[in-house]
């Protein structure tokens, strides 16, 4: 049943002593008349949104034949019909805020106001239609209504699922690390919710300035993962920040990553509980990634088995995932590849049984590990060193039929 | 109080690739307004366009806001705007986010780019402000257009997304940084504008090193155009050191050269630039520079052409390019030039933020 709830106002001052006729209807759909109401009966119905198709907006009815006709005429007029017929929030307190942007219509016998930014779930909102402004004399009353959408669930719903890296220990010229929730979550940016803990001495300190302090948007697309980008200037050798404070991680020393429970989700409500991740530093990734030692499992022919690549070191699990690809003859062999936990490996399942014959593993150049080397080519490299301005994809050969592990 | 920059006095150089053939067709003129799945930053050309940068559709709109260019001429000081907005928008202030600001060259008003509503769900709002302090909504619906996808944007899963930091106009191109949430992306776009089908853009590999020993790959995320000694260059900031300047001049599309640039200052860790603007004022020249958590900074361009490369670690304070911190200006959340003698400022902490106009110091 369509919701509307809209509940009486009391007037005040110097608009109730002027209007002569005030009413104030609150009414649900359920009890909603389409016959025409008595010249002065004003109804204020806020129709909920019918899914994507049409949004939530305000009606007004129960105008006379003069008082829809002076609507109509001013109907194109933006100004004279938003001083005629104002909807604004409703728990705000200073006066001189705006009314809200929305378009009104006259449809039939009844006036419309739709938002042109949807109505938010459980927020109230304040309808004013102001008849003295139809120049009417015997209806220049002014009625309000607050009026307000059911309130969305308010159940505290995410939690984080993972981290990437997930190892125990982690280079520490580390870049990034994924944080993935269970559910999607606002807009809200790491700064407030992460700390960078050092928990060596067995009591915690934070790690100050870890974080790139970027006001960039490091949500996925789907806000189920956030990216936290460890300062580069401080992970960067021989950049001041890095001489100055050193590396936010450092080698032999034991972290924690701590994630409070107050990160909003979509909805506004906290995290079913905070969240820690622990591990180590260990020594710097300084090279580029080796393709050429990577170990590939080819499959047996006319299976779906599925093939198995252990790379040279943890690739970064986001970029692995789509940099990854098989091709035969050129071109790509349809199927399911997956980063296996600890992204030291990928797995990749086809679609169509493998036939005997040469394949080839593809590696897009942008593949990176989590210290954002690539593959030849290591993060920080000699000044001057040559680089390919359109690289090719790295190709490792694989022959399905053979039994033996390929190099 | 007037400073020196950087204690350590490492002037970095950097170099950029120019990389890839222009893979994404650009261009679409539409009578049903631009379609913006999100807005970010924004700038305005010479001629009163706007142009909208859509981090989620990784695309840069050139908007002609026709009579939604101006209400009263200027920009009034407004306070709370963050509510002011939120209200507009049938919200709470603590539900939108906005995320830049720009002046029309001609009517003078303020142009906010704003994001209404949490995560996947939020929506772009365009919001003018004029000289009477009216808070409007532009209505985009109608409004005509062109816009280009920038090229060479990985085609990513549903989790990558690239995060558009800045956009910019000069040289008769749109010049857009950004940074990815999965690779560390260190491209900067250059489109030429108006967008053509025949031309669009190119995207540079930004590599910065520390004194000739090591480079990386590294992101551009504020700038601004600027002519230094009559040659056109970007002075920018990246993820790694705050302010570097490259001549725009050697930029040959899909040429694979490399070149160098120069690092003018380094402001520490933990701090960031946020805007940057150029004025002038008794005959001098300056870029402001809003910060993270260093204040606003007032530098004399004067030192960009002569500033010396330096290729050595320095431990003094006093190299680098000098600058004033501005003390009257605290808590700076975005700065752009209002006209010759004022800028504006949304100043202040979350839901409690103020559109000003301040006069240039």
């Amino acid at each position: 049943m369509t919701m509307s709830t809209a509940r009486p106002e009391t007037f005040l001052g110097r608009a109730a002593h002027c209007c002569g006729v005030v009413t104030l209807l609150a009414l649900s759909l359920a009890c909603q008349s389409r016959t025409r109401a008595d010249a002065g009966e004003l109804r204020v119905v806020l129709h909920p949104p019918d899914g994507a198709a049409r949004p939530a907006y305000v009606e007004i009815t129960g105008l006379d034949d003069e008082g829809l006709s002076a609507v109509r005429s001013r109907a194109a007029d933006e100004a004279a019909m938003s001083s005629l017929f104002r909807v604004s929030v409703a728990d705000q307190t200073d006066a001189s805020l705006p009314d809200i942007a929305g378009r009104y219509a006259v449809n039939g016998r009844s006036v419309t106001f739709t938002p042109r930014f949807p109505f938010d779930a459980g927020r109230a909102y304040r309808v004013r239609f102001d008849r003295a402004r139809l120049g009417t004399p015997d209806q220049n009353a002014i009625v309000t209504s607050i009026v307000r959408l059911p309130a969305a669930a308010t159940r505290a719903e995410a939690e984080v699922v993972a981290i990437h890296p997930a190892a125990p220990v982690v280079p520490e010229n580390l870049l990034r690390m994924y944080v993935e929730f269970s559910a999607p979550m606002g807009s809200r940016q790491a700064a407030d919710f992460v700390r960078l803990i050092d928990r060596t001495t067995g009591q915690d300190s934070v790690v100050e300035e870890a974080f790139l302090p970027v006001e960039a948007d490091f949500w996925s697309r789907d806000h189920r993962r956030y990216t936290l980008f460890l300062d580069p200037g401080r992970v960067k050798r021989g950049i001041l920040p890095n001489r100055a404070r050193g590396r936010p991680l450092r080698a032999g020393r034991a972290y924690a990553l701590d994630i409070a429970a107050e990160w909003p989700d979509e909805h506004g409500q906290p995290m079913k509980r905070a969240f820690r991740h622990e591990f180590k530093a260990g020594p710097a990734v300084t090279s580029g990634i080796d393709a050429s030692a990577w170990r590939i499992a080819p499959p047996s022919p006319g299976t779906r088995d599925r093939l198995a690549v252990d790379f040279d070191r943890a690739l970064d699990h986001a970029v692995a995932a789509r940099a990854l690809g098989v091709e035969q003859n050129g071109v790509a062999v349809a199927g399911a590849g997956t980063v296996e936990p600890g992204d030291t490996r990928w797995v990749f399942v086809p679609n169509a049984a493998w036939q005997p014959g040469a394949y080839r593993l593809t590696a897009q150049p942008f593949l990176e590990d989590p210290q954002g080397n690539q593959i030849g080519r290591a993060f920080e490299v000699l000044v001057d060193t040559p680089r390919d301005p359109n690289p090719e994809p790295f190709r490792v050969p694989f022959v399905v039929g053979a039994n033996t592990v390929q190099r | 109080m007037r400073s020196r920059f950087a204690r350590f006095a490492a002037v970095l150089g950097f170099v950029v690739i120019i990389g890839y053939a222009p893979a994404v067709q650009p261009v679409i003129t539409a009578a049903s307004g631009p379609q913006l799945q999100s807005i970010g930053p924004l700038t305005f050309g010479p001629d009163g366009t706007l142009y909208a940068a859509d981090s989620a559709a990784a695309t840069i709109y050139a908007i002609n806001l026709g009579q939604n260019g101006g209400g009263k001429p200027g920009t009034a000081s407004v306070d709370a705007i963050d509510q002011k907005v939120a209200a507009l928008l049938a919200t709470d202030a603590k539900e939108i986010a906005i995320a830049d600001l720009a002046v029309h060259p001609s009517t003078k008003n303020s142009f906010l780019a704003v994001m209404r509503g949490q995560g996947a769900n939020a929506k772009p709002a365009l919001v003018r402000v004029d000289g009477a302090g009216a808070v409007t909504l532009v209505n985009t619906d109608a409004l005509s257009f062109t816009s280009v996808a920038l090229p060479n944007v990985q085609k990513g899963d549903a989790q990558r997304t690239q995060s558009l930091t800045q956009v910019k106009f000069a040289e008769g191109r749109v010049w857009v940084s950004g940074l990815s949430n999965e690779e560390f992306a260190s491209k900067l776009w250059s489109i030429p504008y108006p967008f053509t089908k025949g031309d669009a853009g190119t995207s540079l590999e930004i590599f910065h090193d520390n004194h000739r020993q090591l480079e990386t790959r590294a992101p551009m995320y504020a700038f601004v155009p600027y002519a230094i000694n009559g040659q056109p260059y970007i002075v920018g900031a990246y993820t790694c050191t705050p302010l570097v300047k490259f001549p725009v001049s050697e930029l040959k599309p899909n040429s694979g050269s490399k070149y160098r640039g120069t690092t003018i200052a380094e402001l520490g860790a933990g701090n960031r630039p946020i805007d940057m603007i150029v004025y002038s004022k008794d005959g001098k020249e300056f870029l402001l520079m809003a910060n993270t958590r260093r204040g606003v900074m007032k530098i004399p361009t004067a030192a960009f052409a002569s500033a010396a490369p330096i290729t050595t670690p320095s431990n003094t304070e006093t190299a680098g390019v000098p600058f004033e911190k501005i003390t009257a200006m605290t808590d700076i959340q975005q700065l752009a030039l209002l006209d010759a003698t004022h800028s504006v400022v949304i100043r202040g902490a979350a839901s409690a933020l103020a559109l000003n106009a301040v006069a240039l110091p």
